[in-house]
Order: structure tokens, then C-alpha cells, then sequence
């Protein structure tokens, strides 16, 4: 009896220390969503309902739009254990361009975008040249960018404000999606959303089945449902919310597809594979016959094509781009990517985690604005948020 | 979850910190949005407190928010203010060339704009202006000059040098114009004689309205064209600049009995130039009462949440593009030793401790 007793007590206890490892594990890898719910439920709270109002959070996606954007492209650099400092200053110099190419020359909207797109993946190819083939380290290279942008801004500039783009290009930061179709947006906008619902499980359930015929899955069923019925009703609630306003904006299509973009290269292709392995180990991955040169090469060239759209949408939105723009843009993507999960090392991050990074940040700002706490107190709190998500992140994973 | 927590809970101590330091005053007539470009600089801070005292005054609740002098911080603060559903928004641009989606947002809201010291551009939907006559600031100055040197009842000549302000902001060629405007026909006849010959803004510009620039060009010119001449005049657009003229003046020798101070006009009321003024080293400088300013857009603001008409005195003017708007000026007002008691210190604008 008493055997047996103990027995089902040591038999108890592994199933409660699993329990108890696998519940810690759950907590250390999804850190950043418990940190974005506690973010929302506290200014939920403080500002009486107004923060998950639709009109604010199509404001807050709207006014941190080239944030999300830049993150994106940060997280590249981050997983190779890099960062770009110069991002800011890219997206004033190719917003500033925009300006001069379309407002000043009245150019073609889309000849023009083309130009400052093609522009920004040059300068990316400048900084890449430099770290990859010069082995000039990359906070070096993108500091002299910060510096040779901050000039050259103020000189096609010529030190003034340029404002008033046409219609057609402020829509890029502006306008809705569903601006062209219907004065209602609220059925077309939720019709959308249970397209894309649909969408989002069949791909989950599809790799899933893939994953299970190769016996790569580690997740349970339960956990799978969970999820996806977790993700499918949070996509849900933000087209009903969008729909309630002026619709989707158009810069959240940008944002998205520039999100799975990024999502598919890091977790489905072989550059992605590639990235993680040079942030891992650099010489390991050199030696199992990686082209880790070129692989950097391309992910700054592609932080600079990033940049680019980032500017234009910076400048639609201001409707005027200034010599002043874009100073401090770079740290706080970079500091999106970090409270996101990734590793200061280099190797670890995704580009979700990075988002939810970004959400963190852009929501504390939203909601201490709303709140009327003053850009001084802001700043203040947003460096200890700062310091703090990331080191018991460190903490949690060493202990783990 | 350790980690939420101890964000969740520093965020809320700091939250509540910063609550408990704003005065809890309840909305009778409704909550106006004040934005200001930047808390680091003492004018704006000065001018912000001042709308704040007016406005709680006259009943309404408000939410005023700086924007470290950033176009897209301001942007978003004035959206969130929007959201939060202010019945009227005063805004003072970093930029004004910036605001222009954020001030049509407020509008489809209904919310009126009013644009404090710096105009709105490219938006129709700007209701009111209210700012300084910058024209007149430069005005004052030329005219206190050609009265000091009684110029209309002389035929005598006398020299004068001139100092515009930085070449990078707007106003300072407003200012120059004015001053321009009065003196012009003066040196035409000869009456008022620039031995530098540099009368152009550009040439006459001071990079970034700084004393020790000013100082510099000033002694430049006094070793180069004043040799073996007295100057009589300096128009110095701004105190700080006529800090940097009465520096050189000073150590090439001016202010004694046998050469005395030229006249040096100044701007801004700054407490050192009033104390260099009762010192007879600086002869006058233009004041603009902020306090008066800020009163104006309140009450603009009152008029228009009380259903009244605004009272405006120029609808001429000011052009953004889109629109003229309607603007309440306030003229700027000469102070020199004759009146600074009066003016300055009686008004509280500045302790008469700090002018001994």
C-alpha cells in the first residue's frame, strides 16, 4: 500500500516537474505576447477603454507604421548578429528623395518610387560591400552611413521642408484599402478577414500534416487547436476593428507582405537556414561551405531596400519630408527585435517575436500618450522596459 | 511571467508617479489638446503653462503634450488626442509644413484647430491663427532708431552696422524686412550710412542667433570701418546678438563719456539684456508677451466651444496654401529704460530681484 502510495506520489511528481518545465518553457518562449496582453489589459484599463477603440488601433499601426517596417528588416541583421545604425538616416535620405523626384521634378509617382526603391538597395549594397568584402565591422560601416545620410539629406534638401505629395503617393501611408469600392467598409473588411482566416488555417493544417508525415512535429493536437484558434480569432477581432473605422489601411498591406515575406525566408528557405547559421557560428558556418560573404552582402542590401519603403512611407504620412527625419528610427527597431526574443549574439529571433517587439514598444508609446504622460516620462519608461525585458530574457534562458 | 510582471508593475509605479504630478481638474466645459514642440526650451514651456492657467481658468480640462521637437512625436500626439475626443486642439508646429493630415484627421472629428506662434500649412481645415506681427517686431526696432537719432528733424548723417538673425529660420527675414521697411529711405538720402556696406540679409545673417558669432562679426567691423569713425547705431535683431555687440563695443572702448554707446536695439526681453539695458549698454529691446499670446488662442478657443464668433483682426495675411486664415495679431511692444519697471516687472514677467 505504502509502496505503492509512493510509487504514484514519485509518478505524480515527474508528470507535475514536466508540467512545471514545460509551463516555464511555454513562459521563456512566449515572454513577449505575455508582455504585449499585460501592456494592453493595464492601458485598456488607464485610459478607459479607448486604447482598443478601432479609430486607435488603426492610428497606432498608422503612426508606427515605418517602425514595424524597419524591424523587419532589422531582424535579418540581427539573426546574422549584426545591426544597421544607419536605417533612420536612409529612410529621410530616400524620403527626402521621394520629395525632390516628385514634388519638386513632378515625376511619376511610380517611376519615382521605383527610383528611391532601386536607391536604397544600392546604399544597402554600399554598407553590405563594406562588412562582407571589407570586414569592416557593421556598427562601424553604418555609423559612417548614419553620418554621410545625415549630410546628404540636408543637401538635396538644401536644409528646407518639402511638402504636399500628390494624392496617390500620400495614399501609400493614408489611404484604405477599401477606400476604392464602398462608402460601408465594414462587411467588405470582415469578408476579408474570414478569407484570410481560412487562408491562415488551411496553410497551418497543411504543414502540419506535412510535419507529421515526416514525424518533424513536436506539438501536441491540443496545442495545435489552441493556437490556431487563438490566432484565428485575434486576425478576426483586428478586421472587425479595421472595419469599424475607415477599413484596412494600406500601409498594413505593405506591412504584411513584407512581413510573410521575410517569415518565408527565414523559416522556409535555404538563405534563411543560412542566416541563422552565420548569427550562430560564423566560422562553423563558413566551413560547412556557406558563402556567408554573400548571404551578408544581400541581407544589407536588402535592409536598404527595406529602408527605402520605410522613407516613402515616413514621408506620406508627414505629407512633407524634413532634413530633420529619421534620427533615433534605428534604435528603436533594433530595440524591437530584442524585447521580440532575439539574441544579442546573433542566431536566435523570428520575425513575429520581432513584431510583437515592435507592438510592445509602439503600444506603451500609444498608451502613455493617451494617458497624457509626457514624452520625458516616455522616454524614461521605454529605456527600462527595455533593459528589463531583456535581461530576465537572459536570465530566464540561462536558468532554463 | 516574472518578467511581465515586474514590467507590468514598473510601468503602472511610473504611470502613477507621473498621474499624481498633473492636477485632477474636472471637465466642466470640456477638454482642450495643446500641442507644444519641445519641453527643452524654456519658451515653450513658459507658453504652454500659460495656456494651461488660462484655459483651466475659463473651466476646461486640459491635456497638453510636447513633442521634443520631433514632426512624427507631434503627429501622433495630436492623433491621440483626436482619439481621445478633445473638443478643440491649440497646436504650436515644429513644423508647419508637417501637420497637415493629422489637422484633417481633427476635422473629420469636428474638432476645431487653432495654430499657435507658427502657421499650419496645406491644410484647409486650419480654423484660426494666432501669433506675433513679425513685420512689426523689425519695424519697431528701425523706428526706434530713426526716432533715437531724431533723424526726421537733422540733416546729419550717421553710421549704423546691421545684424539679422540665423539665416535658417523663416522669421528672422520677416524681422529683417521690417526693420528694413522704416530705415531704407534713411540711407537712400544718405541720412543713415553703412560704412560696411553690408546691407543684404545674407550678408548681415548671424548663424544661429549667437552672441559670440555676433560678437565676432562686430569686431570684425569696428577694426575694419571704424577706425577713425564712431559707430552711432547697431540694429540687433535679438538680445542674444546684442549681448555679442555690447561685448565688442565694450572692450574696443565704447561707453565712456567721450565715446559713448551707439544705439543697439535687441528682442525677447531676455532678463540679461533688461539688466544691460538699465546699465545703458543696450538701448532698447522688443517685447512679446507670451501670457498675452496664450490668453488669445484661449480665448479663441473659448469663443468657438461657447458658440460665440472668434475675435480676429486680420483675415488678409496669412495664406497656407489652401486657405487665408483668420488671425488674431498681437503687436510686440518697445521697452527701454524709460518704461521696462512698467512693462517688465510690474506685469510679474520678470522678479524684480533678478534686475539689481
Amino acid at each position: 500500500m505504502q509502496t505503492q502510495e509512493a510509487v504514484k506520489n514519485s509518478g505524480l511528481n515527474k508528470e507535475e516537474n514536466s508540467i512545471r518545465n514545460s509551463a516555464k518553457k511555454f513562459l521563456v518562449n512566449n515572454s513577449m505576447y505575455i508582455l504585449l496582453a499585460l501592456i494592453v489589459i493595464l492601458f485598456q484599463i488607464l485610459t478607459g477603454g479607448i486604447l482598443l477603440l478601432p479609430m486607435n488601433i488603426t492610428n497606432v499601426i498608422l503612426q508606427k507604421s515605418y517602425i514595424f517596417i524597419l524591424t523587419i528588416g532589422m531582424l535579418m541583421l540581427v539573426l546574422l548578429g549584426d545591426i544597421d545604425l544607419s536605417v533612420g538616416l536612409v529612410l529621410a535620405f530616400t524620403g527626402a528623395l521621394s520629395a525632390v523626384l516628385i514634388i519638386e521634378n513632378n515625376m511619376n509617382v511610380y517611376l519615382a518610387i521605383f527610383i528611391c526603391l532601386l536607391v536604397g538597395l544600392l546604399i544597402g549594397a554600399w554598407h553590405g560591400f563594406w562588412v562582407a568584402y571589407v570586414h569592416v565591422p557593421a556598427f562601424i560601416a553604418t555609423l559612417a552611413g548614419l553620418l554621410t545620410f545625415r549630410g546628404l539629406t540636408i543637401v538635396i534638401l538644401d536644409g528646407q521642408t518639402i511638402s504636399s505629395y500628390p494624392r496617390a503617393f500620400q495614399l501609400m501611408s493614408s489611404g484604405f484599402l477599401t477606400d476604392a469600392f464602398t462608402d460601408n467598409p465594414f462587411m467588405l473588411t470582415l469578408g476579408l478577414g474570414f478569407i484570410f482566416v481560412a487562408l491562415y488555417v488551411f496553410m497551418s493544417i497543411r504543414s502540419r500534416m506535412k510535419d507529421l508525415k515526416f514525424g518533424t512535429n513536436t506539438e501536441s493536437n491540443t496545442r495545435f487547436i489552441l493556437k490556431i484558434t487563438a490566432f484565428s480569432l485575434a486576425i478576426l477581432w483586428m478586421f472587425y476593428t479595421f472595419g469599424n473605422y475607415e477599413g484596412i489601411p494600406n500601409v498594413l498591406i505593405i506591412l504584411t507582405k513584407l512581413g510573410l515575406a521575410a517569415k518565408f525566408i527565414t523559416d522556409r528557405t535555404t538563405i534563411g537556414r543560412h542566416i541563422y547559421a552565420i548569427g550562430g557560428n560564423e566560422k562553423a558556418a563558413t566551413l560547412s561551405g556557406i558563402n556567408t560573404k554573400r548571404v551578408k552582402f544581400w541581407t544589407f542590401a536588402s535592409m536598404g531596400v527595406v529602408s527605402a519603403i520605410a522613407g516613402m512611407v515616413f514621408s506620406a504620412r508627414l505629407n512633407a519630408a524634413s532634413a530633420q527625419a529619421g534620427s533615433g528610427f534605428e534604435l528603436d527597431a533594433i530595440a524591437a527585435c530584442y524585447i521580440g526574443g532575439a539574441s544579442t549574439s546573433g542566431g536566435i529571433g523570428t520575425v513575429v517575436g520581432a513584431l510583437v517587439g515592435a507592438l510592445v514598444m509602439a503600444l506603451l508609446n500609444n498608451g502613455m500618450s493617451l494617458t497624457g504622460v509626457g514624452t520625458d516620462w516616455q522616454m524614461a519608461i521605454k529605456g527600462l522596459v527595455l533593459l528589463f525585458a531583456v535581461a530576465i530574457d537572459i536570465y530566464n534562458k540561462n536558468k532554463g | 511571467m516574472k518578467k511581465a510582471f515586474a514590467i507590468a508593475g514598473l510601468v503602472s509605479v511610473s504611470l502613477l508617479t507621473a498621474a499624481c504630478s498633473e492636477s485632477g481638474s474636472g471637465a466642466e466645459n470640456g477638454t482642450v489638446g495643446i500641442s507644444m514642440p519641445d519641453k527643452s526650451l524654456e519658451r515653450w514651456e513658459k507658453d504652454g503653462n500659460n495656456m494651461v492657467t488660462e484655459l483651466e481658468g475659463l473651466g476646461y480640462d486640459v491635456d497638453i503634450q510636447y513633442a521634443q521637437g520631433e514632426t512624427q512625436t507631434q503627429s501622433e500626439q495630436i492623433e491621440n488626442m483626436i482619439t481621445k475626443k478633445v473638443d478643440a486642439l491649440i497646436i504650436a508646429p515644429v513644423d508647419g509644413s508637417t501637420l497637415s493630415d493629422p489637422v484633417n484627421l481633427a476635422a473629420n472629428q469636428d474638432i476645431p484647430v487653432i495654430a499657435y506662434d507658427r502657421l499650419i500649412m496645406n491644410t484647409e481645415n486650419l480654423d484660426y491663427y494666432t501669433t506675433f506681427d513679425l513685420v512689426t517686431v523689425g519695424e519697431i526696432q528701425g523706428q526706434y532708431i530713426v526716432d533715437a537719432l531724431d533723424l526726421d528733424n537733422t540733416d546729419e548723417s550717421f553710421n549704423i552696422e546691421l545684424f539679422g538673425g540665423a539665416p535658417d529660420d523663416n522669421n528672422a527675414r520677416f524681422f529683417f524686412e521690417g526693420a528694413m521697411n522704416v530705415m531704407q529711405p534713411y540711407m537712400d538720402e544718405g541720412q543713415l550710412v553703412v560704412q560696411s556696406g553690408q546691407v543684404n540679409f545674407n550678408a548681415v545673417a548671424t548663424e544661429s542667433w549667437s552672441a559670440s558669432n555676433a560678437q565676432t562679426r562686430m569686431d570684425n567691423l569696428l577694426t575694419g570701418h571704424y577706425s577713425d569713425e564712431d559707430i552711432d547705431a547697431v540694429l540687433a535683431q535679438n538680445d542674444a546678438i546684442a549681448q555679442g555687440v555690447v561685448s565688442s563695443l565694450v572692450s574696443m572702448g565704447y561707453g565712456s563719456d567721450s565715446r559713448p554707446m551707439p544705439i543697439i536695439t535687441g528682442q525677447d526681453a531676455e532678463v540679461s539684456s533688461v539688466n544691460s539695458i538699465i546699465d545703458g549698454n543696450q538701448t532698447m529691446t522688443v517685447f512679446k508677451d507670451t501670457t498675452a499670446l496664450a490668453k488669445a488662442a484661449a480665448s479663441i478657443v473659448d469663443a468657438i466651444l461657447t458658440g460665440e464668433e472668434p475675435e480676429v483682426n486680420d483675415t488678409e495675411s496669412f495664406d497656407n496654401n489652401e486657405k487665408v486664415i483668420p488671425t488674431y495679431l498681437l503687436d510686440p511692444i518697445a521697452v527701454d529704460v524709460g518704461n521696462y519697471q512698467e512693462i517688465l516687472i510690474d506685469s510679474g514677467y520678470i522678479d524684480s530681484s533678478d534686475v539689481e
